[in-house]
């Protein structure tokens, strides 16, 4: 729905949300949506979206909402040559993703399907952090993951990558 | 029947392995018995490793871990790419992911070989890696994916800071069989470091033949030779260099020890229609007089080291001879050493220079310090800005790299985007340094007369951690069309 720039988001548990059109199109999914559908009353269903984790993923685009939209390939590309990759995460944004590892996870899922890519850049960053310096053991407890491999399979994977272990 | 077969001959190896160093019956018999793995490998099934050998066991997952094992390989291979294949904190961290669980395993493993990294300083650390592509499921199985296609970048790191057990003949055999698994290989980075007394492999231009003929798709090549004494022996009859290197777009050459021998003798074997991107450090008049039939095809040049001999000795002929011949290049980054000089020469060949349109100066390891703005930028804006549209300046983090109401009269007003990024470095980290907002010793009505100035400017970005830029300049920035950012 389009009033005065604003747009109203629907969740998977029926929440309405209603944001200015500039924040909704932080999303390139909404941003392509809204240009092919035009001026519309109707709310946008986002069935894949809770409405907890919605209204985050709406407070990350209110704070960016004057960011540069990603860049094109051939940006991208002049710029990566042009500086080292940046992993370090702003202050705002640090505080921001501080969550749950679920909650962490569902604002992952859903900058993936709203395709938002700099709050997937800084959920993936976040995550990688976590993991960062820790064995497969610990990679585990962190994530609570069940181990599912055989102790063949296992030693099958440490012998095929022999090489990577004692480089 | 087949798999047990596999896994006793598996076994074998491994044992033959283990005490390969002891005999040289044994080291005869851990030969045969690869051999016969070998065999039954290409001639049964694959291995178990990632089969669904649990394919009907109920998934044990309790609620905590209910979304981590939600996440789609996509999202996993985007944070697992953001690890190096080998980084400080840890060996390889990415085959400790693969050992977590299946799902991780499957996004892992093909991450870890499609940018292969091998240090190698000996012949038994090369035999590991072979042996290991031999066995290897990943490839085997073909569990890359078009995202991650099987050793798609080679990193090739010799070095001889340890006393090793280098054999140049066995190495070079090794390298043949990596890279004959590497039939998708795009890139190619050959690190050779020497110390003093110690044997280094020794990898010269016949070798590089052999590696393009072996691997047809590479692109991208980089060398980074920090020896002083490559082979730079004429290639051998009947080989073609100059075809192997006719898909090359992208050529990296360092070199911490002069080597130009080396470079002209490289450079003369390209085709003049190959290289569109060429990084070199250390540019000679003869260097660059074999360069020449290549540097009218450059769009995208990048010096690093480059046109001093000492400090304060400037390279004038080479530097004309690389600006007039250049005539296509589109992007120059250059990294350092900016002065006067050298910004004169390009003045003097902005005829040719006409299609660069987008120049980057200094890189967050080596940014650039206050003087360039005086004696290099100042005049570079000034002069060769027309043909300018985009400038990407990383400065050292200081007082005098602050912008104040002269520097904003140095830009072209020609530019479309500028980004203006400032890094610490060693120098000056202890300093007493505050970082401050970008224009805070900038007075509004500059900034005004540069916003009116530029009529072209639609995006102006600034690096800063600490402090946005001042909202009050944000409107004034934003009432001329130019988008202002803040980049964390």
């Amino acid at each position: 729905m389009v009033v005065s720039s604003k747009v109203i988001l629907s969740s998977s548990d029926a929440q309405s949300f209603t944001v200015e059109k500039k924040v909704a199109e932080r999303s390139i999914l909404l941003k392509n949506m809204l240009e092919d559908i035009g001026d519309s009353e109707e709310p946008i269903p986002l069935p894949n979206v809770s409405g907890k984790v919605l209204k985050k993923v709406i407070e990350y685009c209110e704070h960016h909402k004057d960011d540069d939209p990603a860049p094109a390939e051939e940006e991208r590309e002049v710029f990566d040559n042009a500086r080292s990759r940046n992993d370090e995460i702003s202050e705002w944004d640090g505080t921001f993703i501080t969550c749950e590892n679920e909650e962490l996870f569902e604002i992952i899922l859903a900058a993936n399907y709203l395709d938002i890519k700099p709050l997937l850049d800084l959920g993936c960053k976040t995550v990688a952090n976590m993991i960062r310096g820790k064995n497969a053991e610990q990679i585990r407890e962190l994530f609570n993951i069940e181990n599912d491999f055989t102790p063949e399979e296992e030693e099958q994977i440490r012998r095929e990558n022999e090489w990577a272990v004692d480089a | 029947m087949e798999n047990e077969l596999e896994l006793f001959l598996i076994e074998i190896v491994q044992y033959f392995d283990l005490q390969k160093r002891k005999s040289v019956g044994l080291r005869k018999m851990a030969t045969k018995a690869n051999f016969l793995l070998e065999q039954v490998i290409y001639n049964t099934k694959p291995l178990p490793i990632l089969s669904n050998s649990n394919q009907n066991e109920v998934c044990k997952v309790n609620l905590k871990n209910y979304n981590v094992n939600k996440l789609p390989n996509e999202i996993l291979n985007l944070i697992f790419e953001r690890f190096k294949v080998k980084d400080e904190t840890s060996n390889f961290p990415l085959l400790n992911l693969a050992l977590v669980n299946k799902k991780w395993s499957t996004v892992a493993l093909p991450l870890l070989y499609r940018d292969l990294y091998t240090r190698h300083d000996s012949v038994s650390k090369l035999y590991t890696l072979a042996k290991c592509l031999k066995l290897n499921s990943i490839y085997r199985e073909s569990h890359t994916n078009w995202f991650n296609p099987f050793i798609s970048s080679l990193t090739f790191y010799s070095t001889s800071k340890t006393r090793s057990d280098l054999n140049q003949d066995i190495c070079k055999k090794l390298l043949k069989i990596i890279a004959s698994y590497a039939k998708h290989l795009m890139s190619f980075i050959l690190i050779i470091e020497q110390m003093s007394g110690y044997d280094v492999l020794n990898f010269n231009l016949n070798d590089l033949n052999d590696l393009f003929t072996s691997c047809q798709y590479i692109t991208h090549l980089d060398i980074n030779k920090l020896t002083n004494t490559w082979d730079i022996k004429p290639i051998e009859k009947g080989s073609n260099l100059k075809n192997s290197f006719l898909k090359l777009k992208t050529l990296c050459i360092m070199s911490m020890e002069g080597g130009n021998d080396e470079y002209a003798s490289l450079f003369s074997n390209f085709p003049p229609t190959s290289i569109e991107v060429l990084e070199i450090p250390d540019l000679t008049m003869e260097t660059a007089e074999s360069l020449k039939d290549c540097l009218k095809n450059l769009y995208s040049l990048t010096l690093t080291g480059n046109l001093y001999n000492e400090p304060g000795e400037f390279k004038e002929n080479v530097a004309n001879l690389v600006f007039q011949k250049a005539t296509n290049l589109k992007k120059l980054n250059s990294y350092f050493h900016l002065s006067e000089a050298m910004f004169n020469i390009m003045i003097k060949c902005k005829v040719s220079l006409k299609y660069l349109k987008c120049t980057i100066f200094g890189k967050q390891v080596d940014p650039l310090s206050y003087c360039s703005w005086e004696t290099g930028l100042k005049v570079y804006f000034k002069s060769l800005g027309n043909h300018l549209t985009e400038l990407y300046l990383t400065l050292i983090e200081s007082k005098e790299n602050e912008l104040d109401d002269s520097k904003l009269d140095f830009f072209s007003n020609h530019l479309k985007n500028l980004e203006i990024f400032s890094y610490k470095v060693y120098k000056n980290i202890n300093e007493d340094y505050q970082e401050v907002s970008p224009f805070a010793n900038v007075s509004e009505s500059a900034v005004t007369k540069f916003c009116f100035s530029m009529k072209k400017l639609k995006r102006v970005a600034f690096r800063n951690k600490i402090k946005p830029t001042r909202t009050d300049l944000k409107e004034v920035f934003k009432s001329y069309g130019i988008r202002l950012v803040d980049v964390f």
